[in-house]
């Protein structure tokens, strides 16, 4: 039972293990599915992104570059102003006043930052902001790009971190023309703020934007930490360069930690970048950069996506989960039931084993090779071996060789064709070389495709039997021989015995014959002596009588008397007679005696007595006898005992013979009782029957009346 | 004179008897016998006017010679002389051919007569003997499914109820008593299915029981 439940709970566990396995390549698949989708899906957020990216730097630069030369034309204007080069000319107060007026009027109106007049050395000669404490007024910008540039008669822009004001600023310079517009008096600059531009165009992006230089010192970012600090780690000598042109002021400038690798571009936390650049016209490689972090297009591409994907992987989850429960409680239910089945199976197998095992009764089974594969107990027992000694071994080296050719010439090929065959007569050998006599019974196990695999022989020991049997028949060969004895004697007893039956019979016979010819005898010697001499008598004594009717009264009364007297005597002589043995039987024959007997009985009972018959063939004395000494009998009976009212005499001619039957009304008797069957005189009758071959039934029962049938066969 | 064959086995009835016949002085016993065959050749031979015949003789009985006299000489009237009176005598005798019935009991008052009446051409029988040979006839009548079923004595006072007797001459002379006759009547009554003795005598004289 434990190793049952081991087994099951096994079973179960690898069950489980195989469903999650199965369960986590499902969901393998599906996340590697869900990522495949995921990558596809980012990378054409990148590109979009890229492409955005692109677009917003497209018109960033256009914007820019049109802020960049929003004062070309005015800075051009103001050089041109009559004033400032009088100034320039004529250094005076009166003069400086003038050109100040100008510049106030100039960065007031166009709200710059400042404006102001360089002379030729590069000496600030006026300026918007002679009044702050910054003033540049003295101040010599010639180490400006933009002087170098406008003293030789070319225009510049610049910009530039303000080396007085420390302020970010775009520098406009043109040169200021003596009437002739021939020579150069001096330069003309004016200065607006960045702040706004960085304001407008930069600030309103979530991206990462640059305005950076050539050296990639970033001027104008919408980030402000980022600002005057280097996006590309810089050279020493490119590094000098920049100090030495004091464009941006005496550094020193970080380094923000940018990197480009193959991709795009990393920082030095390792935080990659989208990284997208233009160029601006008229300002020759400085850049427009944008960097877009990867993590934040993702989170773009993730958000939504796992907002809706979310749920659908939940639910779906959730739904597979249920799938591969249910479809585990399935199997596991199954599997259970399986086991279950199998338990069964594998009880009953064992309980089969068991009782073959177990039953005291001889079983093996052999294979189509005719080997032992399982032998019950019994079998071993009887025989004498070992289990082990058996298996695997031939049946027949257990055989006599008379049984093993037997059982292999005629009774194995038929056992194999037919599956089945009974009371094969065998001999076994035991280990003991003892012999034991047995009868086998055999049946064949099918496989599924109907061939014999195996047999199941019952061998019943039968030597005991045999033997009881060779000793029942010499004992009933013994018998015969005594009976043949015995049945000479017995037949020699019998014909003793029926000789002296029939004389018996013969004397029962001749005593009923002499009974009845003496009372014949005295009948008619009755009749034919006394009976006739009383007649004589009776005739004479009339003649007296008459004679002297006349004479003598006296002697005639006496006469009268003894005629009286004769005739009565006669009467009873008659009476006697016909009691002994009526007359008219040997005159008249049965059918007449039987008719006066039963008018007779009914004149002295007054019960009705009916008497009817056949025409009867004359039959013989002793017969007729017999059966009017029966009728006598049985009326007699009916009168004496029955209370009868009615008796019915009938004597009727039947195909085999004569019937005579005396049937009553009456109370009948118990034929059981002896009583009876002696009072009723049914012995007499039926000896008498007897003697003539015939034969008396009578039925009767109490309260039925009476019905007493003789049957006799009238031979020829 | 009536000549007569007297045939009688024994000598002192046959004397009795012959001296009976002879005291009428009307009667002359021609011829006598001892046995049958003797009676028979004596008849053939003497010619008798009257055969008295013994029914029961050695040899041929009576019964026998009556027969072959019946055939041989028909024109010999015989009388059958018996110490029986069963009726069954009587019967077997009449249908054998004799002419009279007498017992030799009643020999003393009615041979004479007897030999005289069967000499005149007629039948001597008495009264019993008549009635027994009525009621065989009755019975020899196979149709009689329901007088089957009565017994002689029931018959015989059928008969005589029809005849228009009374209980009581009924009872004289059957030697019963009255009551016994009643419960003869009621039986009759019961198993012939009728009610009363009107009914019965037309049941009688339709069903030929009694001569009219």
């Amino acid at each position: 039972m434990k190793n049952d439940a081991r087994l099951v709970y096994t079973t179960v566990m690898r069950l489980r293990i195989i469903i999650l396995i199965l369960a986590l390549f499902a969901f393998l698949s599906a996340s590697t599915g869900g990522w495949l989708y995921y990558f596809s899906y980012r990378e054409a957020a990148f590109q979009k992104t890229e492409s955005d990216a692109h677009t917003r730097l497209t018109l960033l630069t256009r914007q820019l570059s049109t802020h960049l030369s929003e004062h070309i034309k005015p800075v051009k204007t103001l050089a041109g102003i009559q004033e400032l080069q009088t100034t320039l000319k004529t250094s005076n107060l009166e003069t400086i006043f003038q050109a100040n007026q100008i510049l106030d009027h100039f960065t007031t109106s166009l709200d710059l930052n400042v404006s102001y007049i360089l002379d030729k050395n590069g000496i600030t000669l006026c300026s918007s902001n002679r009044n702050a404490h910054d003033s540049f007024v003295g101040n010599n910008f010639s180490f400006r790009p933009y002087y170098t540039e406008a003293i030789k008669g070319m225009p510049a822009t610049y910009l530039a971190l303000g080396s007085t004001s420390k302020k970010r600023g775009v520098y406009y310079s043109y040169p200021i023309y003596d009437g002739s517009g021939t020579t150069i008096l001096g330069v003309a600059v004016i200065k607006s703020s960045v702040e706004f531009l960085e304001a407008t165009l930069f600030s309103k992006s979530d991206d990462t934007l640059l305005f950076a230089d050539p050296n990639g010192l970033i001027f104008i970012s919408n980030k402000p930490q980022l600002r005057f600090k280097l996006l590309w780690e810089l050279d020493e000598i490119r590094l000098n360069a920049l100090t030495d042109s004091r464009q941006f002021g005496n550094g020193p400038w970080e380094w923000a930690g940018f990197k480009k690798n193959n991709v795009g571009v990393m920082d030095n936390q390792g935080a990659e970048y989208l990284y997208s650049r233009l160029e601006v016209p008229h300002y020759p490689n400085w850049q427009i950069i944008s960097l877009r972090n990867h993590k934040e297009i993702e989170k773009q591409v993730t958000e939504p996506f796992i907002q809706v994907i979310g749920p659908v992987v939940l639910f779906v989850s959730i739904l597979a989960g249920l799938l591969v429960y249910i479809l585990y409680q399935l199997a596991a239910r199954e599997l259970t039931q399986r086991k279950h089945a199998e338990k069964k199976l594998r009880l009953s197998e064992e309980r089969y084993r068991h009782i073959y095992h177990k039953t005291p009764i001889m079983l093996h089974s052999i294979d189509t090779e005719g080997k032992i594969t399982r032998v019950s107990d019994h079998w071993v027992e009887i025989m004498g071996y070992q289990r082990d000694e058996v298996i695997g071994e031939q049946l027949t080296r257990f055989f006599t060789r008379e049984s093993r050719d037997f059982a292999i010439n005629s009774i194995f090929p038929r056992f194999f064709s037919t599956g089945f065959c009974k009371d094969i007569p065998y001999t076994y050998v035991k280990k003991n070389q003892e012999r034991i006599d047995i009868l086998l019974s055999c049946y064949g196990m099918r496989n599924e495709e109907g061939e014999i695999i195996r047999s199941l022989a019952v061998s019943v020991d039968v030597t005991e039997k045999n033997l009881a049997q060779k000793d029942l028949q010499m004992a009933k060969e013994k018998l015969s021989q005594y009976s043949l004895g015995l049945e000479g004697q017995v037949k020699k007893r019998t014909a003793q015995l029926e000789n002296a039956q029939v004389n018996l019979k013969n004397l029962s016979k001749n005593i009923i014959a002499s009974q009845e010819r003496e009372k014949e005898l005295i009948a008619q010697e009755l009749h034919d002596q006394l009976g006739q001499v009383l007649t004589a008598l009776r005739i004479d004594a009339v003649w007296i009588e008459r004679y002297l009717i006349e004479i003598d009264a006296k002697a005639w009364a006496r006469a009268t008397r003894m005629s009286a007297l004769i005739d009565d005597t006669i009467e009873d002589v008659r009476d006697m007679a016909y009691r002994l043995r009526p007359r008219v039987l040997d005159d008249l024959g049965l059918t007449d005696a039987l008719e006066s007997l039963v008018s007779d009985f009914e004149k002295r009972s007054n019960v009705s007595c009916v008497f009817h018959h056949d025409d009867l063939p004359e039959v013989d004395k002793t017969l007729a006898t017999a059966l009017y000494r029966i009728g006598q009998e049985a009326v007699t009976n009916a009168l004496r005992h029955s209370c009868a009212t009615t008796i019915l005499v009938e004597l009727r001619m039947e195909q085999e013979g004569i019937v005579l039957t005396i049937e009553d009304d009456g109370c009948g008797f118990d034929l059981d009782s002896t009583t009876d069957r002696n009072g009723f005189g049914l012995e007499g009758m039926q000896e008498r029957a007897n003697l003539v071959g015939g034969r008396l039934t009578i039925e009767t029962a109490k309260s039925q009346g009476t019905k007493i049938c003789c049957n006799v066969t009238i031979k020829g | 004179m009536i000549k007569v064959l007297l045939a009688d086995d024994h000598r002192i009835v046959r004397e009795g008897l012959r001296r009976v016949l002879e005291d009428s002085n009307e009667i002359k016993v021609i011829a006598e016998a001892a046995d049958g065959e003797t009676a028979f050749d004596e008849a053939m031979e003497k010619k008798p006017d009257v055969a008295v015949i013994d029914i029961s003789m050695p040899g041929m009985d009576g019964l026998e010679v009556v027969t072959r006299m019946a055939s041989y000489c028909p024109d010999i009237p015989v009388l059958i002389l018996t110490m029986h009176d069963e009726e069954q005598y009587v019967i077997r005798a009449i249908e054998a051919g004799a002419m009279g019935y007498v017992t030799k009991q009643s020999a003393p008052e009615q041979l004479v007569e007897a030999v005289k009446k069967i000499n005149a051409g007629g039948r001597y029988l008495t009264e019993k003997a008549s009635e027994a040979l009525a009621l065989r006839v009755i019975r020899g009548n196979k149709d009689q499914s329901l007088t089957e079923s009565l017994s002689m004595r029931e018959l015989q006072v059928l008969r005589k109820l029809a005849m228009g007797n009374t209980n009581r001459e009924i009872a004289t002379s059957y030697n019963l008593s009255v009551k016994t006759v009643d419960t003869y009547r009621a039986r009759i009554l019961k198993k012939l299915k009728i009610r009363n003795n009107t009914e019965l005598s037309r049941y009688a004289i339709q069903n030929k029981l009694v001569e009219l």
